[in-house]
């Protein structure tokens, strides 16, 4: 049912791991199918140095994880934040419709992980633009 | 890709258990294993489950070596990935020695001549005990204790292996999880000896500079120390022909049970074959309970084996339940466990429970009115959403055969009228820490099926839905 994309990215997925002083870590959780993505990232003059995540899920979850730190590393933190669960889905070729909804949220994960930076540099009185 | 598109779906259980991955499946692919058994018999528990799992080399050598070609074919139908054939101890990265405790101590030489590492599983009647040797001094310290506790006489008899089997079905999964955990360096291998007695159903971890009391006095143990069983009458009805049901017959099947039912109504996928041993490559898309059958009629002629290819449901259930002394819980829901366990309380039939899942698995038997049931622990079926799906969550495949030989034993003891039974506890395995811990259970007064004002007075609506049957 997978196409060949998403069981390359499904058995053998990129940038696996955490960031021990990671910068931002944002996860999110669809407690109907158990699917948990943990999304740690590193950020420098406001450019994803790093991405890594931890995913516990399905096939389709774990591919979407695996394509989304691809998809985001050397990115500046706006176009991460403009990447969509549906161009994740689309860089996979695409998932089977059932997955769509409940598995592809890899993307918000990493926008949460974005966040989460943010909220800190906020929390430090320093902002967006000299992060 | 790092997996070919068939391997990833055979793997699938794996590969979804960020422990293991595609990568760690690969690696198991280019593993090999050496097998020292005493008997293809009893290797061939562990066998099947490296096999299973995609080991991909292993080798082997038996001081009884009959039904040996017969062994390799079925483990080459099952997963041709693998390479099974007769070898010297040189070849293989990891080792097995898995037997009595008389055989362990002939393969002395074998084990400390060019020591490397060794799993050590011996048995005696019901009791066992498996270690992981990473040093020759603490292996040749477990082969002196074990010569030293021998008895006078010291031979492989087929009366003994017969009443081993339980043991050697039971350490020989376990020696397959060690490998699999060794080979990937995940969790840890137990630190001494981990001893089980499935006749009390009592697991413990003895460290290593204790365990040469328990090594000897399990090397004493005499045949005649043993109760002697017969299955011959016993029927057992097995719910489920996947990863607990395969265990379950298998066991029972080899040691001589007159009479199984499976009710499966499921197809083989190749999915399944990472675990469920009683199915085969060339048997995909064959009904279970018929692909069950064609195995465990080939283990043993004599067995009589009843198939329902169905689900099973309230209006089907009592009828299927009739005839037999056993039920076997081996599904993989809430919902299916649920109707089993109000109908066996209705019709007064005890039932053994098992469940898995990634690396842990729990077992406990359902004597009611004596002990707890199934709703004392869990009075309702959970809500969906609160427990993880069926197919989402992976499972090493050597632990449905831990959890499921558990069962087996079980339902010999409950069919034979003797030993300890898990009727009051519950067994919870922790496989990545090789540990197990029981939990005592209450009946609960307040059970709406079996407590002092029962509420539930016949069979209810039981709700199967599975959220997730896209893979």
């Amino acid at each position: 049912m997978y196409n060949d994309t998403v069981l390359d990215h499904f058995s053998n997925p990129r940038n696996i791991g955490e960031i021990a002083d990671a910068d931002g870590i944002g996860i999110v959780g669809n407690p109907i199918d158990g699917d948990r993505i943990t999304i740690y990232v590193k950020i420098k003059n406001n450019t994803l140095t790093d991405v890594k995540v931890k995913t516990f899920g399905c096939a389709a979850a774990i591919a979407a994880s695996s394509m989304v730190t691809v998809m985001a590393m050397g990115k500046t933190v706006t176009e991460a934040l403009q990447l969509t669960n549906q161009a994740v889905a689309a860089a996979l070729d695409g998932l089977p419709p059932k997955k769509i909804k409940c598995s592809n949220i890899a993307a918000d994960a990493l926008h949460n992980a974005i966040a989460d930076h943010l909220a800190k540099l906020g929390n430090k009185g320093g902002s967006f633009s000299d992060s | 890709m790092i997996l070919e598109r068939e391997q990833i779906n055979r793997y699938l259980r794996h590969i979804i258990m960020p422990e293991i991955s595609g990568s760690g499946q690969r690696k198991l692919l280019e593993s090999t294993v050496f097998i020292c058994g005493e008997s293809v018999q009893a290797a061939a528990p562990a066998i099947y489950y490296l096999a299973s799992s995609g080991i991909g080399q292993i080798n082997c050598c038996f001081e009884l070596p009959e039904g040996f070609d017969k062994l390799a074919a079925s483990i080459r139908d099952l997963n041709s990935d693998v390479s099974i054939s007769l070898a010297d101890g040189k070849a293989g990265e990891l080792r097995i020695f898995l037997g009595g405790p008389e055989f362990i101590c002939r393969q002395s030489d074998k084990i400390t001549t060019d020591f490397v590492p060794a799993i050590i599983a011996f048995y005696n009647g019901w009791q066992g005990a498996i270690g992981v040797y990473q040093e020759q001094a603490a292996a040749r310290s477990l082969l002196a204790t074990l010569a030293a506790g021998q008895p006078p006489v010291a031979a492989c008899s087929n009366d003994k292996l017969q009443r081993g089997i339980f043991a050697f079905c039971f350490a020989g999964a376990l020696c397959a999880m060690e490998v699999v955990k060794l080979a990937l360096t995940i969790g840890q291998t137990p630190d001494g000896l981990l001893t089980f007695n499935l006749w009390s159903m009592e697991f413990s971890k003895i460290a290593q500079q204790d365990s040469a009391r328990m090594a000897a006095a399990l090397s004493a143990l005499l045949s005649e120390d043993f109760p002697e069983i017969s299955l011959e009458g016993g029927k057992a009805l097995i719910v489920g022909a996947g990863g607990l049901g395969s265990p379950v017959a298998y066991a029972l099947a080899a040691a001589g049970i007159g009479t199984i039912g499976v009710v499966d109504y499921d197809t083989v996928e190749i999915s399944n074959l990472n675990r469920q041993i009683l199915h085969t490559a060339s048997r995909i898309g064959m009904p279970k309970v018929k692909s069950a059958a064609i195995f465990l009629e080939e283990l043993n002629p004599r067995l009589v084996v009843n198939s329902y290819n169905t689900g099973l449901t309230k209006e089907n259930v009592y009828d299927i339940l009739a005839g037999y002394h056993v039920v076997i819980v081996a599904v993989d829901n809430f919902p299916a466990r649920f109707l089993l366990n109000d109908a066996c309380f209705f019709a007064g039939k005890p039932m053994i429970d098992a469940g898995v899942m990634r690396f842990d698995g729990t077992a406990m038997t359902i004597t009611t009115p004596v002990g707890h049931c199934y709703r004392c622990t869990l009075p309702e079926i959970p809500s969906g959403g609160t427990t993880p799906s069926c197919s989402e969550t992976g499972v090493l495949g050597s632990l449905p055969g831990i959890m499921g030989f558990i069962q087996a034993a079980e339902a010999a003891k409950l069919l034979s009228g003797q030993g300890q039974l898990l009727n009051k506890r519950l067994i919870y395995f922790d496989g990545l820490y090789s540990s197990f811990s029981t939990l005592t259970l209450i009946k609960s007064e307040n059970c709406a099926l079996c407590g002092t004002n029962p509420t539930i007075c016949g069979l209810q609506d039981y709700d199967f839905v599975c959220a997730d049957d896209a893979d």
